[in-house]
């Protein structure tokens, strides 16, 4: 059996070694096949192949650039047919990956308008020596030249000694300053980033193995460590699959942190140069996708792995090994996504990946495929399994449990499954469609040969919307357990709470438009879809009102899951009631990517989901562990991180009307020649980057507390909280299997639900029923309906 | 600071009163709950809804007051829809909408007003520029407004760089059309509290090596004009009401790479 484990371990490392060892050949063909500028396909109207006889020559580049010096270059050729007497004698054509061109005279001119690309003109094209000047770029980054010269006969034909052409490369690397002066070298905020991983990597490995050591000190070697660590890389039980995942999305929640940390440094004041362009393009675009993809979904898919069979009596999920893949698809999506950052041309599109910038061959960075590629593995991830969860609760409820008898989180993972089944289909086709168009050279997004940009809006939208429900949805979930437990009643409006629920799920997929107002959109669809979006507060305001409506009468025991509910409620409603600023089109024109939806988004997705998964985690830790955390510590946590957190975010919305853009490098304040953001703004940035690294360290106290609880936390019982649903009747930590024996294919003693309600288990409800029929029947197993 | 337009002014008023209204209701009755209804001592209490571990609870509702707060926000939503409709004319990018007339003739100004009872815009007729976006700037023309004065393009610097600008004349409404060279961009007019997405249109590049964007052509009375309609160019389009004397930044708020935060222009309105 431990043969057989091993085995299954060292295929499985094969493959992801494999595919690491494979996947960089994804860069040797950055521009796709399909390329046709100069710089992929030379002057091939001139001839069809490049002709050594031809020399191309760059003078005037300096042997290090300094940042935003102009430089004078002159660019010539000799040899090939260009002779005295031609009536031309040839052209050039000269791109930079950095930096700006600036014609000096009549013979140049920028191509296209883009200034980091420059020809010859007309009048050009009777000289072998052009003159132009060069503006170095600010980041610092390595340039690379690319230069075209055309010898030519002058005949404007293809007679006589044929035209010809050749191309010459120039790399040019930056100073770090003047000459003669010193300046100790700044840290490279990637290898800050990668050093924090592997010290974060590092702790996680010591925090594991203290955590063994302490289980038996007397017992600690490799033979029964081995089977130890094979055994978590290699299960399919639903509780430790949930502890993979919790754990990875707690790891990946903290590396998202720490680019928003470098994030915040670079905004702190005006016309910071912490972070390049360059690379605060890619902090973003990695802590948005770190943050929605490798944090919050596995968080989710950490507290359902872990709560749904043991809220519905199962003994473990429908499909444990799939289970198994789906988590161990994750990693491997995430290396890829990191790849590009750490080969130094990560993706730099924003978590949105906007076409067509996302296959911008010439400025995008070719991280963006290692981007997509990820991204497609985490869509693979997310749709298995999401056909284990419809599965499971489906077909293995206990006897006893009807629809209308599940706990509200394990609703909230059936919808956020169904909604998360229904969308990401579209999402996947479209990275699908970018990473061909990147790697392939298709043109799904290229305008120039009929694609169309805005199919990527909308499949990305059309997912990304309802993504957001996804995340918040089992938050809902979550809050609906702590409060009403923690107020030791019953949930006021079990049905309506399901029906909204549902109600989110459906309005979720009629209201994506609203992210493209801007976007040249028909107006009678913009007005549709702002009534569309609005109808979003109707189910979200029933949720909240019957969550207060839960607490009337009852008596409320404060506990930490109790205050972070209790903190949700507060941040989850401000988030709410600003969303419904962009529904009215007029105001959505001036706030869109402003910083107050970054407000917005954060109220919801930090103040609603994080401060949701906090309450989760404070709620079911002892569940899951067998021990009680630290309430001193966890009232501690609460009170500095939501403190803190506010303090981030909140000034955020003055920031948007004032008119600061998302996603911009810095911001500028108004001076006596322009007027843009007042002067507070910088010191109202200021505090919110010091307020961003006090949230940051708060929720080290929430670590420290789950570490150690875990070594020395007090027993926890089996129902510590006084719930009604399934998991507080199994031990605190459940065994495995979590409920009842399996004897000769036989499952005996899984347990059954009773109801308080006498009326409700007399007759299966008319969507029972509906349901039921939808069911495949399978005699030798027969799904329980009540 | 960025002032904003009249009409983004009355919706706001509008919403943070209600957000304020929603707010205060629904954290007073948080406060009072979490507080009034509080543990006095732990572990004892009236288990009215009998709570046992294994059993689905005794259901708490109250239908009348889940109707309530069903239709009390969605008579508010139906509400807010209304006052956010009457506007959207004032932004739309159709010439369509009516607000604006039609298109100026030579010599004849907009007179822009601006009416006090429902926050909107109206002119006799509009001027039409032409904006070119690329990585990373914006190319401005005045298709031959510049000779009555109603428009200048120039080149400005911002805190050390230098950006195109475009001067208007105070009193009057412009047409932007737009089109991108490259990826997509989306102009941000701050003071107006105006943006829109500028897509990448094929005749916004020079391929016919004339010196000129394939959008624009030179006309018999020696200015720019459009080489064909708006829709057959692919070319976007934003209201731009010039009402106040000021000078402001424009930004682009769609990323498009590199040196996405920097690329900015200068928008100058003269009086």
């Amino acid at each position: 059996m431990r043969k057989n484990s091993l085995n299954r371990a060292f295929a499985a490392i094969s493959i992801v070694v494999g595919v690491l060892l494979l996947s960089p050949l994804a860069s040797s063909l950055p521009t796709g096949i399909g390329g046709s500028s100069i710089q992929t396909a030379g002057c091939n109207c001139h001839n069809s192949n490049a002709d050594s006889t031809v020399t191309a020559d760059i003078q005037g580049f300096p042997e290090q650039y300094n940042a935003s010096e102009t430089y004078r270059l002159t660019i010539s050729f000799d040899g090939g047919p260009s002779q005295i007497g031609n009536i031309n004698l040839g052209g050039f054509n000269l791109w930079a990956s950095e930096g700006a061109f600036t014609p000096t005279d009549g013979l140049t001119s920028l191509w296209a308008g883009s200034v980091n690309e420059v020809v010859h003109t007309e009048a050009g094209n009777d000289y072998k020596s052009w003159v132009v000047d060069w503006t170095a770029p600010v980041s610092g980054k390595e340039v690379d030249f690319i230069l075209h010269v055309n010898s030519v006969n002058g005949d404007g034909l293809q007679t006589g000694q044929l035209d010809q052409w050749n191309r010459a490369d120039y790399t040019l690397q930056s100073s770090f300053g003047l000459v003669g002066e010193i300046i100790p070298e700044a840290p490279e905020p990637f290898v800050v980033l990668a050093t924090l991983i592997i010290i974060a990597l590092a702790l996680i490995a010591i925090t594991v193995l203290y955590g063994f050591y302490r289980s038996d000190p007397d017992g600690f070697s490799w033979e029964t460590f081995s089977p130890w660590i094979t055994d978590w890389l290699t299960t399919t039980d639903h509780k430790k699959i949930g502890t993979l995942y919790f754990l990875a999305g707690l790891f990946f929640l903290g590396i998202g942190g720490i680019m928003a940390l470098f994030i915040r440094v670079q905004l702190a004041t005006p016309g910071n140069d912490f972070l390049t362009q360059d690379q605060y393009n890619q902090f973003f675009t990695l802590h948005g996708t770190t943050m929605i993809f490798l944090a919050a979904m596995p968080l989710i898919n950490g507290f359902s792995n872990w709560m749904v069979p043991l809220q519905i009596g199962a003994p473990d999920l429908a499909m444990p090994r799939l289970n198994a893949m789906s988590f161990w698809l994750q990693p491997v999506g995430a290396l890829l996504i990191f790849t590009g950052v750490f080969s130094g041309q990560g993706a730099d599109t924003g978590w949105t990946g906007y076409a067509p910038y996302v296959v911008d061959m010439v400025n995008g960075h070719d991280g963006n495929t290692f981007w997509a590629a990820g991204q497609i593995m985490l869509v693979a991830s997310s749709t298995l399994t999401g056909i284990n969860f419809l599965t499971t609760i489906a077909v293995m409820r206990a006897e006893g449990m009807g629809w209308m008898q599940m706990p509200l989180f394990t609703w909230s993972i059936l919808i956020a499954n169904l909604m998360l089944f229904l969308s990401i289909p579209a999402f996947g086709v479209g990275l699908i469609q970018v990473y061909l168009d990147r790697v392939v050279g298709t043109a799904f997004y290229d305008v120039g040969a009929g694609g169309d940009p805005l199919l990527w809006s909308h499949l990305f939208w059309y997912f990304g919307h309802p993504e957001v429900y996804v995340v918040i949805v089992p938050a809902f979930g979550v809050i609906s357990e702590v409060l009403a437990t923690s107020s030791r009643r019953s949930i006021f409006g079990y049905k309506s709470m399901v029906f909204a629920l549902a109600g989110i799920g459906v309005v979720a997929f009629i209201v994506y438009g609203h992210h493209m107002f801007t976007s040249g959109m028909s107006p009678v669809l913009r007005f549709v879809t702002m009534v569309t979006t609005m109808l979003v507060a109707v189910p979200t305001g029933i949720k909240i009102f019957n969550w207060l409506k839960t607490m009337h009468g009852g008596s409320l025991v404060y506990r930490t899951h109790t205050l972070w509910a209790l903190g949700f409620l507060v941040t989850f409603t401000l988030g709410g009631i600003s969303g419904m600023f962009f529904p009215s089109i007029a105001m959505d024109t001036h706030l869109h990517e402003s910083y107050f939806v970054v407000a917005h988004f954060h109220y919801v997705l930090v103040g609603g989901t994080v401060f949701g998964f906090f309450a989760a985690i404070y709620y079911w830790y002892p569940k899951m562990t067998g021990r009680m955390m630290d309430e001193r510590l966890g009232t501690l946590h609460f009170l500095t991180a939501f403190i803190s957190y506010n303090g981030v975010f909140w000034p955020m919305h003055r920031l948007g009307v004032w008119g600061m853009a998302r996603r911009h490098h810095t911001y500028f304040i108004s001076t006596d020649d322009f007027a843009n953001l007042p002067p507070e703004a910088a010191d109202w940035n200021l505090f919110i980057s010091v307020s961003a690294f006090l949230f940051f360290l708060s929720n080290f106290i929430m670590v420290a507390n789950m570490v150690i609880s875990y070594l020395r936390g007090a027993k926890a019982p089996a129902d510590p909280w006084g719930g009604w649903s399934f998991e507080w009747m199994t031990s605190s930590p459940p065994p495995t299997p979590s409920f009842g024996r399996y004897v000769d294919g036989v499952w005996y003693d899984l347990p059954v639900l009773r109801d308080a309600n006498e009326h409700v288990t007399s007759e299966p409800g008319w969507f029972s029923r509906w349901f039921s029929r939808l069911m495949v029947p399978d005699d030798g197993n027969e799904e329980v309906v009540h | 600071m960025a002032g904003i337009t009249p009409l983004f002014d009355n919706l706001w008023n509008e919403y943070i009163l209600w957000s304020f209204l929603v707010g205060g209701f629904t954290f007073i009755w948080l406060y009072h709950h979490s507080l009034w209804y509080r543990s006095e001592e732990d572990g004892e209490w009236d288990n009215k809804d009998e709570i046992e571990v294994g059993v689905f609870p005794k259901e708490y509702d109250n239908f009348k007051l889940e109707v309530t707060w069903t239709v009390a926000p969605f008579l508010l939503i139906l509400y807010l829809a209304l006052i956010s409709w009457g506007p959207l004319d004032a932004v739309w990018d159709s010439t369509q909408a009516g607000g604006y007339g039609d298109e100026c003739e030579d010599g004849q100004y907009s007179n822009l007003t601006w009416s006090a009872e429902d926050g909107r815009y109206t002119a006799d007729c509009y001027h039409v520029v032409y904006i070119e976006a690329y990585q990373w700037g914006w190319n401005f023309d005045c298709l031959g407004l510049s000779v009555p004065d109603l428009c200048e393009v120039g080149t400005s610097i911002v805190e050390g760089t230098p950006a195109a600008s475009l001067s208007l004349k105070q009193g009057e409404v412009y047409l932007a059309v737009m089109g991108s060279a490259d990826v997509t961009h989306a102009p941000w007019f701050v003071s107006w509290g105006v943006k829109e997405d500028v897509l990448y249109s094929p005749g916004a590049r020079d391929n016919n090596g004339d010196g000129l964007s394939d959008n624009l052509i030179l006309t018999d009375e020696g200015e720019f004009g459009l080489s064909a309609p708006i829709e057959e160019l692919g070319l976007t389009s934003v209201w731009l009401p010039a009402d106040n004397v000021e000078d402001f930044l424009l930004l682009c708020t769609e990323y498009c790479g590199d040196n996405h935060a920097y690329m900015v222009a200068l928008i100058n309105v003269r009086s």
